[in-house]
């Protein structure tokens, strides 16, 4: 199997925004509600509802059928 | 017993008669009994369809902790359990690497156990046996787990005082409480036993279903519940920005790194619990596991994201509890005292949490029956055994396995809080992530050598093992560093498969 980096990539992006590493530096923005989370909170349900449309997609469009056997 | 007893006689006879319906399950599986063979008692003849398949992943991948470790963790961590979302989602992803060549082989070569595709791909009896042995550890330390909240699920439901926050001290109720444990390990093991024996894995995939069913409808109905009740997650937040603001905060460097680890440890060593290998055998047809993994892709949105949202809920309600795990059977107790639809829901969710139990409970037992008898007992005790003995000492193993572990979790019920203990349970993810490069890269390296595997299962079972138990010795690396031992072991672990490959690397061998 090759791997698809731009699918790779795009995982990464995803992981990225889900991992609340970069909110530190928002100061208390971070924790403003939005829809009744905090902000935080939402930006990495977001990313993780990402991490599920992409993997679904994958499994449906390119689920591998090729033989692996030696 | 009956005066502390918070269910009435309805309650009972509807929880009675949903252990019954898995009784009769149980003795179905064994009239569809197609031949008397390893294939037919653990795979299902590998003839399990979408919707079954589906839901005896999600009832054993979603266990008794998910409700109640869950909620508890998020109780004590808030918003920074969120991540559980993230490494559930993370196990679908792993899957990806693996899963669908898994299941091509496995119906090619009939596969039984997840030590047969090593053995396959490998050809190296040290490696496949090392391996089993890996993962039959792993899955007894998990089927201890299970059983010990089997029992506590039963106690706390019946004995917990919300007045106290905890299981009341007085000697009547403690006497209660540890007879509840006992009855509960006891009477959900002889359940659980009884269909297993009857019907293998397919009793084990149609219980599965009926308790996956109730599972989710248990988390829709507790998140409706605990909303109605107690105020939206925006309520809580509110609450929690004025008394506790630690728990809506995001966590610092440190505990981002601590997320990324979490992900790596439970997505790729929940992928790789042998049970879950077995339903990736099990799948009647490619299609099958495509579209029940498609599915299993959102769960976490719906199951672990709720677990996590109860918990912070409860925890801007300021219980007193002597536990976090404690919760769930807090907020319940609340629920039923309020109106007789609350209580009738509550009585759904008792019976969803013993579905999360024993789903994940029975799947376990079933795969290290099969790792003993075929992958020990076949392969270097008995190699002539005919299939139809097999498939009886499986049967036997599965009893002797539960009596003993059983018997393990009544005997260790004053130590349950022990740290030592704890420790040694928790230990699982550890060992098993260092089976990833052998499944993993064992399908996509066509010329990965066994020795390089081999070796770097080792070494990577020393590093992660080595530093584990350097938690009981005060020497904890996962607090210092804030990565997962088993991280550290499979890092170790792929730089030996480096090494070693490259050592053993000659010219010409990639031309082809």
């Amino acid at each position: 199997m090759k791997p698809r980096w731009p699918i790779v990539v795009t995982y990464l992006i995803l992981f990225a925004i889900a991992i609340p590493w970069y909110w530190q530096w928002f100061g208390s923005a971070a924790i403003q509600p939005v829809f009744g989370l905090p902000r935080w909170v939402l930006v990495s349900i977001l990313g993780s509802v990402g991490i599920s449309v992409l993997t679904a997609w994958l499994i449906y469009k390119h689920w591998p059928e090729e033989d692996v056997d030696p | 017993m009956m005066a502390t007893l918070p269910f009435g006689p309805g309650a009972l006879t509807f929880i009675g008669l949903y252990l019954l319906s898995l009784l009769y399950l149980g003795w179905r599986g064994r009239q569809a009994q197609q031949e008397n063979t390893l294939k037919d008692f653990y795979l299902a003849g590998s003839g399990i369809g979408f919707t079954v398949l589906v839901f005896t992943l999600y009832a054993t991948q979603y266990s008794g902790n998910t409700l109640f470790g869950f909620t508890g963790n998020a109780h004590k961590n808030g918003f920074g359990w969120l991540v559980s979302v993230h490494f559930m989602t993370a196990i679908i992803v792993f899957y990806l690497l693996f899963a669908p060549w898994l299941h091509q082989l496995a119906k090619k070569h009939s596969f039984i156990t997840p030590a047969d595709y090593l053995t396959h791909r490998f050809a190296s009896t040290p490696l496949s046996a090392l391996a089993s042995v890996i993962m039959i550890i792993a899955a007894a330390n998990y089927l201890l787990a299970q059983l010990i909240a089997m029992g506590t699920a039963v106690e706390v439901l019946l004995v917990f005082d919300v007045g106290q926050g905890a299981i009341p001290s007085d000697p009547a109720t403690q006497h209660t409480a540890h007879m509840a444990f006992i009855i509960g390990v006891v009477l959900l093991t002889i359940i659980m036993l009884a269909y297993e024996t009857l019907g293998g894995f397919r009793a084990v995939a149609w219980t599965d279903a009926i308790q996956g069913i109730i599972l989710m409808i248990g988390f829709v109905i507790l998140l409706g519940l605990v909303i109605n009740r107690l105020g939206s997650p925006g309520d809580a937040i509110a609450i929690l920005a004025e008394s506790k603001d630690r728990l809506i905060q995001p966590p610092d460097t440190k505990g981002a790194w601590t997320w990324l680890s979490w992900i790596l440890v439970v997505g790729i060593g929940g992928a790789l619990y042998p049970q879950a290998i077995q339903r990736i055998y099990a799948a009647n047809s490619s299609n099958t596991l495509r579209k029940s993994l498609m599915v299993m892709a959102f769960m976490p949105l719906f199951t672990t994201l709720f677990a996590l949202l109860v918990g912070v809920i409860g925890a801007a309600q300021n219980y007193d509890l002597a536990k976090d795990t404690y919760i769930l059977p807090a907020i319940m107790r609340e629920i039923m005292a309020d109106s007789m639809i609350g209580y009738c829901l509550v009585v759904l969710l008792a019976a969803a949490i013993m579905a999360a139990l024993m789903s994940t409970a029975d799947s376990v037992l079933l795969i290290i029956s099969a790792m003993i008898t075929k992958d020990l007992y076949a392969r270097f005790i008995n190699p002539d055994a005919s299939e139809s003995d097999l498939t009886r000492l499986g049967k036997w193993v599965s009893l002797v396995v539960v009596v003993l572990m059983a018997g393990l979790a009544v005997g260790l019920y004053h130590f349950r809080d022990n740290n030592i203990l704890i420790t040694l349970m928790k230990l699982k993810f550890e060992m098993l992530l260092q089976l990833a490069p052998g499944f993993i890269l064992g399908l996509h390296w066509k010329n990965l050598p066994s020795r390089a595997v081999f070796a770097g299962m080792i070494v990577g079972l020393l590093v992660a093992v080595g530093l584990y138990f350097g938690r009981l010795a005060e020497f904890n690396s996962y607090k210092l560093t804030g990565i997962h031992e088993g991280v550290w072991g499979l890092l170790a672990n792929l730089v030996v498969i480096a090494l070693v490959s490259w050592k053993l690397f000659r010219p010409g061998q990639f031309a082809k």
